[in-house]
């Protein structure tokens, strides 16, 4: 497998004027849907304001990172667009993989024809970008994913091509937020007013320490002390790639996950949303954390998962609990059934109507699943016989892991895991288990 | 001769003229020989180095080159057409060599299929590798040899506009702009496209013929002028690179480009939909420069107002002042103009009152006045700013506010007092069974919480039975953590504390081995391994110590006493363990995040009485410090459980009987339960074990403290003296008057006393809460947990981090700034009705030069104002002290107060009883910026008859109203 990626659009997007009204052409690549239409949607926007001031921050949230280099920054990742369903969402990540934002085009926010169902990567180039400020309200724009007219270009002719690094990061993270946002509920709501007052208090700069979300009689605010019942949110100056937007909002809405792992902040503007969810800290990525590890142990088979991609289509809400009656299944396997669909590529989740939704990564299935190497190294502890079971009874099974030096114990009971290594002792299991836990439910799993 | 043979000819002989001749010859497989054998050479390009020496140190190193330039240009030629691009690199010269004119030569008849990829590699994003300039780069191009990408090309072009001679002079050269028609055809626009250094491109060159003139954009302007380049589309272009999401100073620069081109109204209007364009842009100076454009031709009748009404809310939001007060001036002029806009304008501008500036709101509020009318749609939208509307700007839009609309918040929207209770506060978690002590052991020495130090001695005590057989084997990991904590494996969340508690750990490690013999025999080989280590390591290294030290004689540096409290305990506990004692110690916190129940901690001591195990003093003490104020225990209960001593102790400290009687055995326990219960009472019975007035402020932190200027004597570089000169400097200092009021002791009861009574209170617990360390690096992760020791008198910590964290008037250290805001996060859960300490701490936080500090103070006097248990007085007769000499800038409290008095009704008259406080004892010299505190001042009265009674206020304000600035505001009041 190569470890470029290459983006091949036939043509630049652009942002054509013509006469009365504008075109926002969105040229778009896929690796694994050759030879389909090339064009998703075409059609009138109704907010074309709103859409193209949301489409400028998702590009700023693409382009920005907040852990690596400028000269990592330069690399380019295009966004990716999902059109079905009678909904348009444009998702993208940080570079650092820590902050993953989604535009979510209504059915009410657009007046036009889906002429196929899908997913792809979208050109997202400085000059179009650019030309998005220009978008005025009242004007009429049409979009287009993809080209509509096939003839006006050669087949196989491409005018833009971009060679960058696999972007394991995105994939990766891409697989794994989906199951953060689905834990997250919603805690807080507010209006404009209240998002601007609160916007005003994200410190300057760049910040190192958690900040708190906290109501100050009718006032939303950043604190950085911490109090029990507040939401908390690592590196909150991310916040910052939401401002340009807070001004034009109907209302804001914040989700947090339970264990506050990870944070959504939901812009409403009539028929747009704006969703932004940042990761616990500023310096870690979702990518890197282990959310999907424990489903990927539990073998799901194959053909079960094609039957579910061949037959479901873009944006089609995905209902396990139906799933799971209607074919017989139990709901342990269920729950990781979808943690497993997510993390193969093939689910979204929405908020708002707290439910996953179907939608294929436009990239090849063995790219994302490229292996986790707490998981390889969970796999090579059982591989190597490292794992003892030492006991099991009544639910309680402890084990003993060979680890650098000392042997570590094992706890699980129930659905509690407990391990005596340092990166468990550290984070208690908030960032997935570690690869000893990982490697006694695998030898469990042989065992049975 | 095989080639191999053949290049070494050529190099070691210098045959340049041979080397192409022969290249040509050369087959695929030839070539792959060649540069096997190359490999031999890259020696040309070393140096010798050689030391010249007096009396045996070396005073001067020089270099000669290992190869001569002919046979470094040899290598290149043969590198270039024989090696891989990475081996061709590997030679840095190799590449700096290859000229342009070599390439002409060899071109013709090879051109290496890495050479594109070569001559387009920038590094870092700005850095462009190959040596050759912008002519030669498009003269390859133009040849077909590689095509190059606009990255290098706008790297390259920026230079092409100036020369450097063998003289090292610039010389402005721009006539390569239109040697080539693709140049200004093509590439310059590239300048538009892509980020570049253009902004700095011109900065620190000096011409040879000294004209400063010679700029990138002068240059634009001459190209334009000699009709090179099309004017209009120079402008567009300028106006979309502002707005390409290029850094801030290369946005400005096309923002400043604009306007260095002098474009006339017709030309602004023309482009009007790039430059509204422009309010998307994060930089306020590109924001800005759209402003001044705007203004220019608002008033111009083909003005586009409606789009720049639709982009009003983002610009009335903005940060940045000048973008707002701008931004109102053009909705002034378009309401002037457009009556149909006049609604929708007021109703924007509505947004500048979120702005907590006076001027700004101010100004919106006569916008509002100029041009409104008594619509419901502009009523509602200005009802829903009515609690950031300020006085002033709120009298000037007051016919749009209807009293039904001053409608006061909900109830439950505010937090309303109520004494803390115990429930509230989480249990400490004490392990329950072996799984949990091994897994809570394995994280204890990370610091991951502050309460694990108190639980994992707590849960040892308690489950000491259950550390037996085949469990003493899992707690290898933990022992193992503990080892590798003491031996060096540091991280930044560990202070002095956990390393102590992990030598606790060791020794413990080392008790079972003795008592438990087999079956803890993986501690003994870990312990022996360790130890082998240390040993070995004091051995080998003469800067290396022992780091496997004894519990009993573990210390820092600085020898802090609270460190020694800590280790008092932790032998003690190790006793207990010995001892096979499972009774619980007496201070162990029963509720997070440090205190104890106090009907507990009475049946613990019945529990000690009843069993007869002699009680610790000390952990008695700490007990009593930790014990929860908002609790009481009955008499009855009391009297029932305890007897002796315990029993009157525990009546005085847990009850409303406040009666003393003796004797007083237990003297520092005494003293301790004194102080906790009220460190400002005092009892006549205990005044004799207390001791002089200062060993008091010993046990309350209540010393005198001032802000001022203290000289010493700095150093300056003389230029005409040529040599660094001392002279009398000050700064300004917070100082601690601790010994100030020693009283003199002399004679034999003097020394007596000094003998015996201060020892007492010096080896009480209150008197140990003292850092000595000279510097709070390592220390700042202990903060918290020395807190947790007596959460009911924190004076005499805060007083030492004010005289060691504070004593500047900025942070002098990030660990100086993270101790601070440690013991001001800890102190949020522990603060209580507490007495003068905490308040002047908090007072010197809230200015303090740290934003997060500041704000954490502000949060806890915000939660503490809901809870009634502050006294805004005393905050501000502190605050006031920190503005002598302008310790602290006015500047940092007034920015903070802004987001504090709007909170509720009560945090509002909370303020102005604080800024009352403050300003009545502020210097008579107006401080900078007092008219900020004024403000406040004025925003935040209810009472001004209260300000009017005060006569040493009157007197101050009489004082400050000799300043034009503060008059006004002066008389408002």
């Amino acid at each position: 497998m190569s470890d470029t990626i290459t983006y091949s659009y036939n043509q630049p997007s652009t942002l054509r004027k013509s006469g009365t009204s504008d075109e926002l052409f969105l040229a778009q690549y896929s690796e694994v849907q050759k030879g389909n239409s090339p064009c998703f949607f075409w059609g009138k926007l109704t907010d074309p304001f709103i859409v193209s001031r949301c489409l400028i921050t998702l590009s700023n949230v693409v382009k920005s990172s907040f852990n690596l280099s400028p000269f990592q920054m330069a690399l380019l990742k295009d966004p990716i667009v999902t059109a079905g369903n009678e909904r348009i969402r444009f998702e993208g990540f940080s570079h650092c993989a820590g902050v993953y934002a989604r535009v979510d085009v209504m059915p009410d926010g657009h007046d036009g024809e889906f002429l196929e169902n899908g997913t792809t990567n979208v050109d997202f180039n400085p000059p179009m970008i650019s030309a998005l400020s220009a978008v005025r309200k009242n004007e009429n724009v049409v979009l287009s994913v993809g080209q509509k007219e096939v003839g006006l270009h050669r087949e196989g002719e491409k005018t833009v091509e971009r060679k960058v690094p696999l972007p394991i990061k995105w994939i990766k993270g891409l697989t794994t937020v989906q199951i953060y946002l689905a834990d997250a509920t919603e805690e807080v709501k507010g209006n404009r007013i209240q998002a601007v007052q609160l916007f005003r208090t994200i410190p300057k700069g760049k910040v190192k320490t958690d900040y708190y979300l906290v109501k100050r009689g009718n006032q939303w605010m950043f604190s950085p002390m911490k109090s029990n019942d507040a939401i908390c949110i690592g590196g909150v100056h991310r916040l910052k790639l939401l401002e340009p937007l807070i001004p034009l909002i109907d209302e804001f809405r914040v989700f947090p996950h339970p264990d506050m792992q990870s944070t959504t902040w939901q812009l409403y503007f009539g028929t747009v949303r704006f969703s932004l969810t940042l990761s616990r800290d500023h310096w870690r990525g979702f990518s890197g954390e282990g959310a999907a590890l424990e489903s990927l142990i539990e073998d799901v088979p194959d053909e079960w998962i094609q039957a579910f991609d061949n037959y479901s289509y873009a944006n089609q809400a995905f209902n396990p609990t139906l799933l799971a009656i209607e074919e017989s299944l139990d709901m342990a396997q269920i729950k990781n059934i979808t943690a497993r669909l997510a993390a193969m590529g093939l689910l979204g989740f929405d908020l708002d109507h707290n439910e996953y939704f179907y939608r294929r990564l436009p990239f090849k299935m063995d790219r994302i699943l490229s292996l986790n190497p707490r998981l390889k190294g969970a796999e090579k502890l059982v591989a190597e016989n490292k794992v003892t079971i030492v006991s099991e009874e009544s639910g309680r099974v402890e084990a003993s892991v060979e680890g650098s030096g000392v042997n570590h114990t094992v706890v699980i009971d129930g659905e509690q895991a407990r391990c005596t290594c340092t990166w468990f002792a550290r984070h208690q299991g908030e960032r997935g288990v570690c690869k000893h836990i990982l490697a006694t439910k695998k030898k469990l799993q042989v065992n049975d | 001769m095989t080639p191999a043979e053949r290049i070494g000819d050529l190099i070691k002989n210098e045959k340049e003229s041979e080397v192409i001749p022969f290249l040509q010859k050369l087959d695929k497989k030839e070539k792959k020989e060649v540069a096997k054998a190359l490999k031999e050479f890259e020696y040309v390009w070393e140096f010798n180095f050689k030391e010249e020496r007096s009396g045996g140190s070396v005073f001067r190193t020089s270099s000669t080159p290992k190869g001569t330039e002919a046979q470094k240009k040899i290598f290149t030629i043969l590198s270039f057409v024989c090696n891989n691009q990475r081996d061709y690199n590997k030679a840095w010269g190799a590449r700096r060599q290859m000229t342009k004119a070599l390439m002409d030569q060899i071109l013709p008849w090879y051109c290496p299929t890495w050479l594109e990829k070569d001559i387009n590699d920038i590094s870092d994003g700005s850095w462009a590798q190959t040596p050759l300039n912008y002519d030669e780069l498009v003269d390859l191009e133009e040849k077909g040899y590689v095509t190059l990408t606009p990255e290098l090309i706008v790297i390259r072009i920026l230079e092409s506009i100036r020369t450097q001679a063998n003289d090292h002079k610039w010389r402005y050269v721009p006539g390569g702009l239109w040697k080539r028609p693709v140049t200004l055809d093509k590439h310059i626009w590239y300048l538009f496209d892509y980020e570049s250094s253009i902004h700095w491109s011109d900065q620190y060159i000096s011409y040879v013929d000294e004209v400063k003139e010679h700029t990138w954009k002068e240059t634009f302007k001459l190209l334009i002028e000699t009709d090179r380049l099309n004017r209009k589309r120079v402008l567009s272009s300028s106006l979309q690179a502002a707005n390409k999401n290029f850094n801030t100073s290369a946005s400005g620069w096309f923002i400043d480009l604009f306007f260095y081109l002098e474009p006339t109204d017709e030309e602004m209007l023309e482009h009007q939909h790039d430059i509204l364009a422009l309010f998307t842009s994060p930089h306020s100076k590109v924001i800005n420069g759209a402003l001044k454009a705007i203004k220019k031709i608002v008033t111009q009748k083909d003005f586009a107002r409606q789009d720049f009404v639709d982009n009003a809310p983002v610009l009335l939001t903005s940060e940045t002042k000048s973008v707002v007060k701008s931004a109102l001036m053009v909705l002034d002029k378009i309401a002037r103009k457009d009556k149909d806009l006049k609604e929708t304008i007021c109703i924007h501008a509505c947004q500048a009152f979120l702005q907590q500036d006076n001027d700004i709101q101010l100004r919106a509020a006569k916008l509002i006045a100029k041009y409104a009318d008594e619509t419901e749609a502009l009523k509602g939208e200005i009802s829903m700013y009515q609690s950031t509307l300020m006085t002033e700007p709120k009298g000037h839009v007051a016919f749009l506010i209807e009293e039904a609309d001053e409608e006061p918040l909900p109830e439950e929207a505010f937090e309303t007092a109520q004494l803390p209770a115990l429930e509230d506060m989480g249990p400490l978690g004490v392990a329950r069974d072996f799984d949990e002590l091994m897994f809570l052991s394995s994280q204890a020495f990370d610091n991951n919480e502050a309460h694990h130090f108190d639980a994992l001695i707590a849960s040892l005590i308690h489950l000491q039975d259950e550390v037996k057989g085949s469990n003493i084997a899992k707690l290898e990991p933990a022992l193992q953590r503990a080892y590798k904590s003491v031996m060096g494996d540091w991280n930044s969340r560990v202070g002095y504390l956990d390393n102590m508690l992990a030598t606790f750990f060791i020794e413990y490690g080392k008790m079972l081995v003795q008592e438990q013999g087999k079956d803890a025999k993986v501690l003994h080989d870990m312990a022996t391994a360790y130890y082998n280590q240390d040993v070995e390591m004091d051995r080998e290294h003469g800067w290396y110590r022992r780091r496997l030290t004894p519990l009993k004689t573990w210390h820092t540096s600085g020898s802090t006493p609270v460190y020694f409290v800590f280790r008092e305990m932790l032998v003690y506990s190790l006793e207990k363990l010995s001892r096979g004692d499972s009774t619980s110690l007496l201070s162990t916190p029963t509720h997070l995040p440090c205190f104890i129940d106090p009907q507990v901690l009475v049946d613990r001591v019945k529990q000690y009485q009843e069993k007869k195990i002699p009680i610790n003093e000390l952990d008695l003490q700490i007990a009593l410090a930790r014990c929860f104020p908002y609790k009481e225990v009955s008499k009855e209960y009391i009297n029932s459980s305890l007897n002796a001593e315990m029993q009157r102790l525990f009546i005085f400290y847990l009850t409303e009987d406040e009666r003393l009687s003796g004797p007083f055995e237990r003297q520092k326990a005494w003293i301790t339960a004194a102080i906790s219960k009220d460190p400002e009472a005092v009892y006549e019975e205990l005044e004799s074990l207390i001791g002089s007035q200062h060993d008091r402020q010993k046990l309350t932190g209540a010393f005198e403290w001032y802000t001022g200027l203290e000289p010493f004597m700095n150093q300056r570089y003389d230029y005409k003296k040529r040599k660094s000169i001392s002279f009398k400097d000050h700064h300004k200092k917070l100082v601690v008057k601790r010994n100030a009021n020693e009283n003199a002791i002399s004679g034999v009861v003097g020394f007596i006393k000094k003998k015996f009574l201060s020892k007492k209170v010096d080896s009480s617990l209150y008197a140990q809460m003292e850092i000595k360390e000279q510097w709070l690096e390592g220390l700042s992760n202990d903060i918290a947990r020395f807190l947790s020791l007596t959460p009911n008198n924190p004076g005499p910590l805060l007083v030492s981090l004010m005289e060691k964290g504070l004593k500047w008037s900025t942070f002098s250290s990030e660990s100086d700034k993270k101790s601070v805001i440690s013991a001001l996060e800890y102190l949020a859960g522990i603060w209580n009705e507490y007495s003068k300490v905490p308040h002047d701490f908090l007072a010197i936080t809230m200015t303090c030069s740290d934003k997060t500090a500041r704000t954490i103070a502000g949060e806890i006097w915000v939660n503490e104002t809901f809870n009634q248990r502050i006294s805004h007085a005393q905050v501000g007769a502190a605050l006031a002290k920190t503005y002598t000499q302008e310790f602290s800038p006015v500047k940092r409290f007034a920015d903070l107060a802004i987001n504090l008095y709007t909170v509720s009704p009560q945090h509002k008259e909370g303020m102005f009883i604080l800024l009352h406080n403050c300003l009545r004892n502020m210097p008579e010299e107006p401080a900078r910026n007092l008219k900020k505190l004024l403000m406040l001042l004025k925003e935040t009265t209810s009472d001004s008859a209260k300000l009017k009674e005060d006569e040493l206020l009157q007197s101050k304000f009489g004082q400050w109203k000799q300043t034009a600035s503060l008059k006004k505001v002066i008389e408002s009041l």
